[in-house]
Parts: C-alpha cells; structure tokens; sequence
C-alpha cells in the first residue's frame, strides 16, 4: 500500500471518555482500525477526530495497547497461518506471559477486548492463558478456579459420568 | 515453557463472581480448540455451557475428520497365515449415521454429540485393488492356496485351505447392484469339524504421498482378530438368501449398537473395528452330497465366500487417529509400503 501517512497519530476514545493518542503502526494491530484507517484513506480523508471504542473502558484499552506497542514490529502474518499455528501449542512467550499477569477479570476483558478490536495475535494469547489455566484440572477445580456453579441436574450429571465412563476405559 | 499457573498466583486465586461468564461461546471454543480430544472430553462435565461448547466442537471435529480427503483408511484383512501376501485395501468412506445427515427437525444432534459418541460410527468400502498398480500385480503372481492353521482342539490334524480372491462383485453376480464400488471378496473353507476360521484385520489412517503407496504418515487404529465361525456363517447364508427371497435388496440398516445384531463380526473387544460380510455358501454339490448316512452332523467341510460390504470404524477411534496422523512428523524417508502388523 503506498504510504503515504496521512495518518501518524490515531487518537482512540474508550466508552468512559478518556482519548489515549498511538502512533499508526500501533493501532493497525488491530484488525478493525487497520480496516478503517485504510477505507478512510481511500476516502481522502487526511484528519481523524477521536475513534470511538464503545466496548473498552480505559483501563482495558490501556492494557490492550501496552501489548500493541510492544509487539509494533511484528510481522503481520496473514490469519491463515496463524490459525494453523495457534492450534499447535500452548507456549507463551516470556514477556506475553508476564503482560498476562493479571487477575480473572482483567484477563477476560483483554480477551473481549481482543476480539471486538480484532487483534488476532492478543486474543491468541488470551485463550491460551485460559486454557493454560484449565490445563490438567479436574472439573471440580475448574469449577473453584473460576468460580463456576455446576448447573446441572442430577440426571444431566448421571448423563455426564456415563460419557466420561466410557471415554476413559473404552 | 513452564504452564503460567505456577508463575502466576494472581490466577490461582478464585475471584468472587465469575468473569469467564463474560466469554461468549465462541471464545469458549477459541480456549477448547487448543485441545486435543481426549483432554478435552473430561472438561464437558464442568457446567452446562462447557458441555454444549465442547459437544459443538467435537461434532465439528468429527466432521472434519471423516470428511478430510487428506487421509485415507487402509485396510489388512488376512488370514494369519498370509499376513505377508496380502495387500492392503484402501478404503472409501460411505458415511456416519448421526453425523452425516442433515440437522434438520428438533433435535439438537451437534449438542448430543457426547452422548451418542460410543455408537457412532462410520462405514467404509474396502475397494479391490486397482490393476493399474504395480504391487498388485506383483501381488496376483504369487497368489497362491494357502494353508489355514486351526486352533479348534478337534481339528487340530486337519488343515483347511483359503485363498484370497479380489473379484469382483458384479463379473460373478450379474445384475448391478448400484453404482456403489464393487466388494472385495474372500473365500473361507472350513474343513471337517474346523468350527471357525480367523481373520486378522489391520486398520491404519494414513497420508498418501506424492505416489501411491508412499504414506507420509500413518495411525493405527486397530489390530484385531476376525473370528468367523462355522455356524455364523451359516446363519448369515441363510438370512442373506432370505432377504433376497422376500423383497431384493432390502439390506436393512444394522443396528450396531444392538448387541444381539450379528451381521458385524467385531476385531476382538472394544468394537473399535468391525467387518459386515456377505455370506455366500459355495460348497460344491460333491462335497455335501458324500457322506450320507443320514449323520445330522453340522461338521461337513463347508466354504463361503464373504464380501466385505462395510468395514466399520468408531468414529471417536477414527477421529483420534486423524488428530494423531496431524501430529506427526511428515517424514518417512523409506518408500516402504509395510506399515504393519505384528
């Protein structure tokens, strides 16, 4: 695409009305500004007033682009070839790791937020945090972990242990 | 990489609410797609939302597999004495009940996917080996009778004799049937007193490679034992002469999880792998005509032809051996054909 930079600063309103200002490479991180950003540039349109994120507050949001700009210089890979690779491994790298240091809340606001804003590789992580947190727990310790109420009935639950039965001395 | 519980504490902490709640469905199925099956089927047990995440997913899965024209199932079906000489057989994939059909009316048939998985499973047609190939050729000239080797006590002095034919359905029957591939056949003698005959069969997903008989990677399975037994085979005549009696081709669907069906002999226990035979006696009119002495003895030699008309699979043991068959490393150097059988 030709660069032309018409847009440098990408200013970015959170649903609870604070503007946080990223540099271009930062915000085309995300899928859906990236979209936007070119549609508006084949638009001619050369001045971009506040983009409105109606579903990240400014904490979230803050914690999403603390990722995108640490990650600014990855290669965009095309999604094809993430998806394949993403369905490989649980690995995280070192400092995606420490970034997803947060507690349950935050975590699964950063994975909404991922995916409302399209960022494939964020949401990536995102998930595998999860299933890293899942990984080699009984039912009952998810249960704790996430606080999750077992809801079902007690046929349902005779329903289930017949299936895991079977799955396990088939 | 070290798992990020043990670097994390912060998440090891069980909040007060619950924010995965907020996850829709479908990041729930991002987070269990880094599943492979077998860890992920002890997850359904959770809640009720986990459970229909992961049932979807599983169907999906299933799908996937049986219908991925990447992988192909083959097939050895031989008697233990001809392990060496008998080729493989691929096989062409004629459908799952349950997973193929339409999801049309009430049901929701993804989200009992769980449930019915111990029943399903996928039928295939062991197809004749092609005459193009070379190893099939190669196959024919060394044809030749072999010799069974019995493990009835009774029988233990007389050795019946086999041989395998791959003819086709339709040069001996006449009227085609339908446009379904034509079966593979092999025939069984059971001599005097022999009560069964055994079959061992060897089920294999592979990836064909650049030239037919070069696999690039290949899951077992199964590896099984066939018993075919004398009375079984003459059941099975019978009702095949009946049904044609009655009303042609009235090949009713089995019923495989009926355990008193007995038109599929199952590969030992488990019912991961099963065989349904057409039973065709072919004892020539001298041979039971000999002893007459008014003996009722059911123990006459006696020979059939069986046709395979299906080879079924589990589909569960189906799809795990295609996510086993991903796994593995696209290297296999050797151009052997012998993936095999123990």
């Amino acid at each position: 695409m030709p660069e032309e930079k018409a847009f440098d600063k990408i200013p970015l309103q959170s649903n609870d009305g604070s503007i946080i200002t990223v540099d271009y490479e930062v915000a085309i991180r995300s899928a859906l500004l990236s979209t936007m950003l070119d549609d508006l540039k084949s638009m001619g349109v050369s001045e971009i007033g506040p983009v409105p994120l109606p579903n990240v507050n400014e904490a979230v949001l803050r914690k999403v682009l603390e990722y995108c700009e640490y990650h600014r210089n990855d290669p965009l890979t095309n999604n094809e070839d993430e998806t394949e690779n993403r369905k490989k491994t649980t690995d995280i790298s070192e400092w995606d790791q420490k970034y997803m240091q947060v507690d349950q809340e935050m975590l699964f606001e950063i994975i909404l937020a991922a995916n409302y804003m399209d960022i494939k590789a964020l949401l990536d992580v995102g998930c595998k945090t999860v299933a890293n947190m899942i990984k080699g727990k009984s039912p009952e310790e998810i249960r704790k972990t996430f606080n999750i109420t077992n809801d079902f009935t007690p046929e349902e639950e005779e329903q289930i242990r017949r299936e895991n039965e079977w799955a396990e001395d088939r | 990489m070290a798992s990020l519980i043990e670097t994390l504490p912060s998440l090891d902490r069980p909040p007060l609410y619950t924010p995965i709640d907020s996850l829709p469905p479908e990041l729930l199925d991002d987070v269990f797609s880094l599943f492979p099956t077998p860890a992920l089927l002890p997850l359904a047990a959770v809640n009720r939302l986990f459970h229909d995440v992961i049932a979807r997913l599983l169907y999906r899965r299933l799908r996937h597999a049986v219908a991925s024209h990447t992988h192909e199932l083959i097939l050895e079906c031989y008697h233990p004495s001809a392990k060496i000489s008998t080729p493989y057989l691929h096989c062409a994939y004629m459908g799952t009940d349950g997973l193929d059909q339409a999801t049309d009316g009430m049901d929701d048939v993804p989200g009992s996917t769980l449930l019915r998985l111990p029943d399903m499973y996928s039928r295939f047609r062991p197809l004749p080996y092609d005459d193009r190939d070379a190893h099939v050729r190669n196959y024919r000239a060394i044809r030749r009778t072999m010799n069974f080797f019995m493990y009835s006590e009774a029988s233990a002095g007389t050795p019946g004799t086999s041989a395998i034919t791959a003819a086709k359905h339709r040069d001996h029957k006449g009227a085609a049937e339908d446009d379904s591939p034509p079966l593979v056949s092999y025939d069984v003698y059971l001599d005097e007193s022999e009560l069964f005959s055994q079959l061992c069969t060897v089920t294999n997903l592979v990836k064909t490679g650049p030239r037919r008989g070069l696999f690039l990677t290949c899951a077992n399975i199964n590896h099984g034992v066939i018993r075919v037994w004398r009375d079984w085979l003459s059941r099975r005549n019978d009702a095949r002469t009946g049904e044609q009696r009655g009303k042609g081709k009235g090949r009713a669907r089995v019923d495989l999880a009926d355990p008193k069906q007995d038109a599929v002999l199952w590969a030992y226990t488990g019912k991961h792998v099963g065989m349904r035979f057409r039973v065709t006696e072919t004892t020539a009119q001298s041979e039971t005509a000999a002893p007459v002495l008014g003996v009722a003895s059911d123990d006459l030699p006696v020979s059939y032809q069986l046709e395979y008309e299906e080879l079924v699979v589990r589909t569960y043991e189906y799809l795990l051996a295609f996510e086993e068959a991903e796994k593995q490393e696209i290297t296999h150097a050797s151009t052997t054909i012998l993936f095999a059988s123990l």
